[in-house]
C-alpha cells in the first residue's frame, strides 16, 4: 500500500465508522502508526477528541484501554498496585512452612500479586490496543512525571520487579481540554493535534452521517445555527457533541425545520448554563440567529 | 507549472534544509530539540513529500506542540516553503498579519536560555527578507514521484536579520532582603484568604484505603494517616506589569517583587506588557545566584502603552490556563492606555469574572493629589477589588495589609 492509499485508507475506515475526519487529523494518525509515537490531542470540549481514539481503535479492530484522568490520580491506580490483601495471605500461608524469607519476598513480589492498572495492562496486550488518556489536564503535574517514562520508551520500571516492557507498542492518544498548562517534558515526547470546533461543511457532513434519515435543509439549518451561536460570548460554547444531540432531539420530535419556538423549546440540547441560556435567548428575540 | 528557483546559496539536499527550518523554529521559541529533528525527517519519510498539505501537516504534527506554536509555525513554514499556488493565500496572511491577531504567536516557550524572543514585528520582517529566497513548492511536484531527495531541491535560507533592538530589564539587588519579606507576606496573606474557602468536612474523614495502602510502607503500621477530601489546591498568582516608558521608574521594584514571589511561590506567571504582552516567567526562574536580566523587545519594554490590548491578548492566550477561582491576579500600571475605548474594562470584566482577587498597584497614588479620573481608570475600578498605590518598597508590604482586610 502507497503512503498516499494508507492515508486515504484511513479517512476512509473513520468515515465508515461515522467519525467525519480531515486530512491533518487523518496524517497525524498516519504518523502515530508509523513513528509509534504518542498523540496529544487538543481542543475545546466537544469536538470529538474521546470519540476519535474510539473511532480508532475500532477502525484497527484492536482493543481500547481508557484511562480518565482527574485529580489526585496516581500511579496505583494508573499503573499497577501491588495486591497487598494477597501479599499478607500468601505470608500467612507461608509462615508455618519454614520457607526462606528471600524465596517469599521473591514470590510476593511477583507478576502473580500485582494488580494491572490501564497503563500495565496496555503493555501486556498480544496485540497493539488503544490506550486513552483522557483528559490529562485533569491530573496532577505530577501525575505528567509518572507517564514521561511510558510515553518515550514504552514500558514502566517497578522497582520490586524490574522493567516491564510493551509486548506490542500501544497507540496512545492523550487528550486535553487545555484547562491547565501541560508541562513541555509531556508535549516534547508526543505528536500534537489541535481540533477545532468544525466548521459548516463538516458539521453538516457529520450530521448526515450519523442521522442518514435527517433532512439536507434541517442538517444545514443546525450547523448553520451552531456556526453563528460559535460567536456569541457564552461561557461554554456548544461542540460537535452538542449538535449531534439537537440533530437527534429534533429528529425524535419529528421537526422539519427551525424556527424560533423549536429552538426555545430545545435549547437545553446545547446551552449548559443559565447566563448562556439568557444571552440565546436575547438573541433568538432579535431572530438574528435563524436568518442568514 | 515549472518550479521557480531563485537560489542565494544552496544546500544540496532536503535533510539540510529541513534542519535549517528546525533551527529556524527554535529561534522562534518552539520545543524544537534533536529528537524532533529526527522525528521530522522520520515523518517525511513517512507521507508523501511532493504532496504539498501532507508535507505540511507531517512536520507541524512533529513540530508544534501546542495551538499558540501553529501560527508560528505556519508563519516560519511559508517563509522556507512557499508554495507557488499560495500567491493569493500569502497575500491574505500577509494582510491579517497587520491586523490584530488573536492567535498571535507571542505565547512562546523558550526552548533554550540563550534563545532571543521574537516579536510580531520582527517575524513580520524576517518574513519579508526570506520570501525571496524560500523554495516555490509547485503543482508540478504533486506529480513526480515519492521519496526523499527526488524532485525536489532547496535553497538556503538568508540568516534572519533582526533589526529590532533586544533591551534587558536589570532586577535591582538593593533592598531585596526587604522585597521577599514583603513577597512572603504577600503568599501568607493569600494562603489565609484562601484557608477559609478550603475547609471542609471531607479533610477530617479517614481514608481507609488510602491509609493501608500508605501503612505498607511501615510494616503495616498506619503512621500516616491519610484523610478524604480534595487536596487544598494552592493559590495562583499572575502578575502583569506595564513596562511603558512612562513605568520606567517603577518597574525594577515591580520586577524585585515577581523575581522574589517567582523564587517562593511555585504558582506565579508573570507577564510584561507595552504594546504587546510578553511572557516571562521562565526568565525568572534561575538557579544562578545572581539576579536575572530579562530580555525582551521594545514591543514589551519601554514602548508606548496598550493596556486594553494586551490585557485581551492575555485573557484570549492564557485564561485557560491561568484564570481559575484560585487565581489573584495583579496588574502594575499608572493607567495611561492607548487601546481603543472598551478595551480595558472588557478584559479586567473577564478577568474578575474567573478570578477570586483582583489588585491593580498604580505608582500614581503615591503622588500628592492624585485622582483616578482618567476614564480608563474609572471605567476600571468597579472590577478591581485592591486598588494601590505602588511607588516605593512599603506600598508592596502594606498590600499583604489589604489583603487580610478584605477576608
Amino acid at each position: 500500500m502507497s503512503i498516499q492509499d494508507g492515508i486515504r485508507s484511513i479517512e476512509e475506515e473513520f468515515d465508515q465508522h461515522g467519525y467525519i475526519t480531515d486530512h491533518a487529523v487523518a496524517i497525524s494518525l498516519h504518523l502515530v502508526k508509523t513513528l509509534q509515537k504518542p498523540l496529544l490531542i487538543e481542543g475545546p470540549a466537544g469536538v470529538g477528541k474521546t470519540e476519535l481514539a474510539k473511532v480508532l481503535a475500532r477502525s484497527l479492530n484492536t482493543k481500547l484501554i481508557r484511562l480518565q484522568c482527574y485529580e489526585g490520580l496516581d500511579a496505583a491506580h494508573a499503573m499497577y498496585e501491588w495486591n497487598y490483601a494477597k501479599q499478607m495471605l500468601h505470608i500467612q500461608m507461608r509462615n508455618g512452612t519454614n520457607a526462606d524469607p528471600t524465596q517469599i519476598k521473591e514470590e510476593i513480589f511477583s507478576e502473580d500479586f500485582l494488580l494491572t492498572r490501564p497503563l500495565l495492562q496496555a503493555l501486556k496486550e498480544e496485540k497493539a490496543p488503544v490506550l486513552l488518556i483522557d483528559e490529562i489536564d485533569r491530573a496532577d503535574e505530577e501525575f505528567e512525571a509518572f507517564l514521561l517514562e511510558m510515553l518515550a520508551e514504552f514500558q514502566i520500571s517497578i522497582p520490586e520487579l524490574g522493567t516491564i516492557r510493551a509486548n506490542e507498542r500501544p497507540y496512545i492518544i492523550l487528550t486535553s481540554n487545555r484547562t491547565r498548562e501541560l508541562s513541555d517534558a509531556l508535549r516534547r515526547r508526543c505528536l500534537y493535534q489541535w481540533v477545532d470546533y468544525p466548521d459548516f461543511e463538516k458539521e453538516t457532513a457529520m450530521i448526515k452521517k450519523r442521522f442518514p434519515d435527517i433532512s439536507a435543509k434541517l442538517a444545514d439549518q443546525i450547523a448553520a445555527f451552531m456556526q453563528k451561536l460559535r460567536t456569541l460570548p457564552l461561557a461554554k460554547i456548544p461542540g460537535g457533541a452538542e449538535s449531534l444531540d439537537w440533530a437527534e432531539s429534533l429528529l425524535y420530535l419529528h421537526v422539519n425545520e427551525l424556527d424560533k419556538e423549536i429552538v426555545t423549546e430545545t435549547l437545553g440540547c446545547f446551552i449548559k448554563g443559565k447566563e448562556d441560556w439568557k444571552t440565546v435567548e436575547a438573541v433568538l428575540e432579535e431572530e438574528e440567529l435563524l436568518h442568514p | 507549472m515549472i518550479l521557480s528557483f531563485q537560489p542565494l546559496s544552496r544546500t544540496g539536499n532536503l535533510t539540510e534544509y529541513v534542519l535549517l527550518f528546525c533551527q529556524a523554529l527554535r529561534r522562534e521559541g518552539l520545543l524544537v530539540g534533536i529528537q524532533e529533528e529526527i522525528d521530522s525527517l522520520r515523518a517525511l519519510e513517512a507521507v508523501a513529500i511532493t504532496n504539498y498539505e501532507q508535507f505540511k501537516f507531517a512536520l507541524q504534527t512533529v513540530l508544534c506542540s501546542g495551538k499558540e506554536d501553529i501560527p508560528i509555525f505556519e508563519d516560519v513554514f511559508y517563509q522556507y516553503f512557499e508554495k507557488k499556488d499560495d500567491t493569493r493565500e500569502m497575500q491574505k496572511r500577509k494582510t491579517k498579519d497587520g491586523q490584530s491577531d488573536p492567535h498571535s504567536p507571542h505565547n512562546k516557550r523558550k526552548s533554550g536560555s540563550n534563545d532571543e524572543p521574537m516579536t510580531k514585528t520582527k517575524r513580520k520582517q524576517g518574513k519579508n527578507k526570506e520570501m525571496s529566497s524560500s523554495f516555490s513548492y509547485g503543482a508540478d511536484q504533486q506529480n513526480t514521484s515519492e521519496g526523499l531527495g527526488q524532485a525536489i531541491q532547496f535553497m538556503a535560507a538568508k540568516a534572519n536579520k533582526q533589526s529590532q533592538k533586544p533591551r534587558e530589564a536589570i532586577i535591582p539587588e538593593s533592598d531585596l532582603d526587604k522585597m521577599e519579606k514583603a513577597a512572603y507576606r504577600f503568599i501568607k496573606a493569600l494562603k489565609l484568604r484562601q484557608s477559609r474557602r478550603t475547609s471542609s468536612i471531607d479533610g477530617l474523614l479517614l481514608h481507609g484505603r488510602k491509609t493501608i495502602r500508605r501503612s505498607m510502607h511501615t510494616g503495616g503500621v498506619p503512621i500516616d494517616l491519610m484523610f478524604k477530601g480534595k487536596k487544598p489546591e494552592q493559590a495562583k498568582i499572575v502578575l502583569l506589569g506595564d513596562g511603558s516608558r512612562s513605568m520606567a521608574p517603577y518597574t525594577p521594584r515591580f520586577l524585585q517583587f515577581a523575581y522574589c514571589l517567582t523564587a517562593k511561590h511555585r504558582y506565579t506567571e508573570t507577564f510584561l506588557f507595552s504594546n504587546s504582552l510578553t511572557h516571562v516567567t521562565s526568565q525568572l526562574k534561575t538557579e544562578e545566584r545572581y539576579l536575572p536580566a530579562l530580555h525582551m523587545y521594545e514591543d514589551t519594554w519601554g514602548s508606548g502603552t496598550c493596556i486594553g490590548d494586551s490585557l485581551n491578548e492575555f485573557v484570549k492566550q492564557y485564561s485557560h490556563a491561568y484564570l481559575t477561582r484560585n487565581t489573584i491576579v495583579l496588574i502594575m500600571s499608572d493607567g495611561l492606555d492607548t487601546s481603543e475605548a472598551g478595551q480595558m474594562k472588557e478584559a479586567l470584566q473577564e478577568i474578575k469574572k474567573k478570578t477570586s482577587l483582583l489588585l491593580w498597584f498604580n505608582p500614581l497614588l503615591g503622588t500628592p493629589g492624585y485622582q483616578p479620573e482618567l476614564t480608563r481608570i474609572r471605567e476600571a475600578l468597579p472590577y478591581i477589588d485592591i486598588f494601590a498605590e505602588a511607588h516605593r518598597l512599603d506600598s508592596y508590604v502594606q498590600v499583604s495589609r489589604e489583603i487580610n482586610k478584605q477576608r
